[in-house]
């Protein structure tokens, strides 16, 4: 038995294995669904700050995920929903397929990815035996920038068009793997 | 620890007047109390607050120089403060410095909300932050009872409310996995035997409930607050007379039954907007049960009612003047006859007094 106690070397140990476990975990699950996940393209409208990089982060705008996601009926503000895309005419561009409460069991296609996401809003539907119409967020809409290169970034945007590398994962789990600004992979940094 | 000071004082004067202890007696407690306070009570403080300058000293060192680390670097970084805040944590226990060891455990849980936070940013996590919180409360609230700190468990009972507003808010609707944790925190304050802990946990779960009013029956449910706070008051008192061995308790449980009642009472008549009545008894109701508590108080000698009844009973009788300056109910006839009312009670009051008064002589004699 041990004496839980800070006299305790055991006790102390035990703290701080376990949250460094909980950190590692955190981690391990970020570093393999960047290395694992499938990649995808996706471009975005920086939502705010307006002038992008000078913020400590920015806020950015999916086509898909400001688009009214027809969602099951009965979906409620904070259920997890998972939203099949698939790539539109343009390049970046995605459109909704469908969403449901559970992974897609049979697959719709080669191209289409699935997202895991929250539903943060529900507007009912006007039209009755219509699917109701949810925001939905995938945990990807914040870009932190590194203190100092926000400047340098500044300039390399402009006027030009940026997009998003997402690494998503076989459950829908998807991460914010680097920033692409005119085509050019910008602010990728090693996974660990 | 100031308050215990200050009625010590008082005592050891009336005391000495009644001739139960001499001047010397007297002097040599003052003395004792005196070297308690000084050393142990600044020791403390000042560990806790140097604990909270060296982590912001450490915090803008790696801040200014973080970007230039390799990710793996600063992971090691943080793990590495981690382990030494623990470290230094045992050490200090070791030596018997219990404060200074407390102040180190909560700089590192601290530490460890904090990577939690720098890593979701290195990875641009930004799925649910109410998430993170819960994973930081556990992490405090392993501290707290692995190596029995009560600061770091009061940080977790804190870190869980945040995490329950947050998911309230989310969701949009009563949270009742909330009360889990906050279960558990509570668990560990009673285990610890550690009463601030306690209240806490009793001001947490008092908001929980007012919360309920907001929340339930589209944001009008706060008869249903009255009813559960009118039934904590009772629950109560009923277990002061079984099982009177745990007065702080009882006394604690009263009270916050009573805020809460007070809470629905109040989001009844300022919130609802209820005719002017219905208004008026609320009132009435209102007042009636802050004078009852201003009894019971004296009554079970439970000082947190007592006060809870004079502000209460001052801030009801402002609200409803502010409520009502203008209205076609008279404000100055409502105050005269509540002013009638407490008059009488407070004759009445008197009257009880210095019969108890009369008998508790008549027992001495």
């Amino acid at each position: 038995m041990i004496k839980l106690s800070p006299t305790s070397w055991l006790a102390i140990a035990i703290v701080a294995v376990l949250q460094t476990v909980a950190l590692a975990s955190m981690v391990y699950g970020r570093v393999t669904l960047l290395r694992d996940g499938r990649e995808i393209v996706a471009e975005v409208i920086p939502v705010d700050p307006r002038e992008i990089f000078r913020g400590d982060y920015v806020i950015l705008g999916y086509g898909f995920g400001r688009a009214e996601v027809p969602v099951p009926a009965g979906t409620v503000q904070g259920d997890t929903v998972y939203v099949t895309l698939k790539p539109a005419a343009a390049p970046g561009q995605w459109d909704v397929v469908s969403a449901s409460g559970t992974y897609p069991s049979e697959g719709m296609g080669a191209e289409t990815v699935v997202l895991k996401g929250i539903v943060s809003y529900v507007s009912g539907s006007a039209v009755p035996g219509e699917l109701p119409k949810a925001a939905v967020r995938y945990g990807i809409e914040s870009y932190f920038v590194p203190e100092g290169t926000g400047r340098e970034l500044e300039n390399q945007v402009r006027e030009k068009k940026i997009s998003v590398v997402l690494a998503v994962g076989r459950s829908g789990d998807v991460a914010i793997k680097a920033l692409v600004i005119d085509g050019k992979r910008v602010a990728e940094q090693p996974w660990l | 620890m100031w308050s215990y000071r200050k009625r010590l004082d008082r005592d050891l004067v009336r005391w000495r007047e009644a001739g139960w202890i001499t001047p010397e007696n007297e002097a040599a407690i003052r003395h004792d109390a005196e070297r308690g306070v000084r050393t142990l009570g600044l020791a403390n403080s000042l560990a806790i607050l140097s604990a909270v300058l060296i982590g912001f000293a450490v915090m803008s060192f790696v801040a200014s120089n973080w970007q230039d680390m390799p990710r793996v670097l600063r992971l090691g970084l943080l793990i590495a403060s981690l382990w030494t805040s623990y470290g230094l944590s045992g050490f200090f226990a070791r030596r018997g410095m219990a404060g200074f060891s407390h102040a180190a455990i909560l700089l590192g849980v601290g530490i460890f909300g904090g990577s939690i936070m720098l890593i979701s940013q290195m990875y641009h996590m930004d799925g649910n932050p109410a998430g993170a919180v819960l994973l930081w409360a556990a992490g405090a609230l392993l501290a707290g009872v692995v190596l029995r700190s009560n600061p770091a468990l009061a940080f977790a009972m804190i870190l869980v409310t945040i995490w329950g507003t947050m998911e309230a808010l989310r969701l949009d609707k009563v949270f009742w996995l909330f009360l889990l944790p906050w279960a558990l925190v509570s668990a560990a304050f009673y285990w610890q035997r550690w009463r601030p802990g306690l209240h806490l946990a009793g001001l947490a779960l008092t908001g929980f409930v007012v919360s309920l009013g907001y929340r339930l029956n589209d944001g009008h449910a706060h008869g249903l607050v009255v009813a559960m706070g009118l039934g904590i008051m009772a629950a109560s008192m009923a277990g002061e007379r079984l099982k009177p061995e745990l007065p702080a308790l009882w006394s604690g449980s009263f009270n916050y039954g009573l805020v809460i009642v007070l809470a629905g009472l109040w989001a009844l008549q300022f919130f609802e907007n209820p005719p002017l009545d219905v208004f008026t008894l609320l009132a009435v109701l209102a007042l009636a049960l802050l004078i009852a508590a201003i009894f019971w108080g004296l009554k079970s000698g439970n000082r947190g009612a007592l006060w809870l009844g004079y502000a209460g009973f001052s801030v009801e009788i402002l609200a409803v003047y502010v409520e009502t300056i203008g209205t076609l109910l008279n404000t100055s006839l409502f105050f005269l006859v509540a002013g009638l009312i407490v008059s009488a009670l407070a004759a009445m009051a008197y009257r009880l007094h210095s019969r108890g008064e009369a008998q508790a002589k008549g027992a001495l004699s």
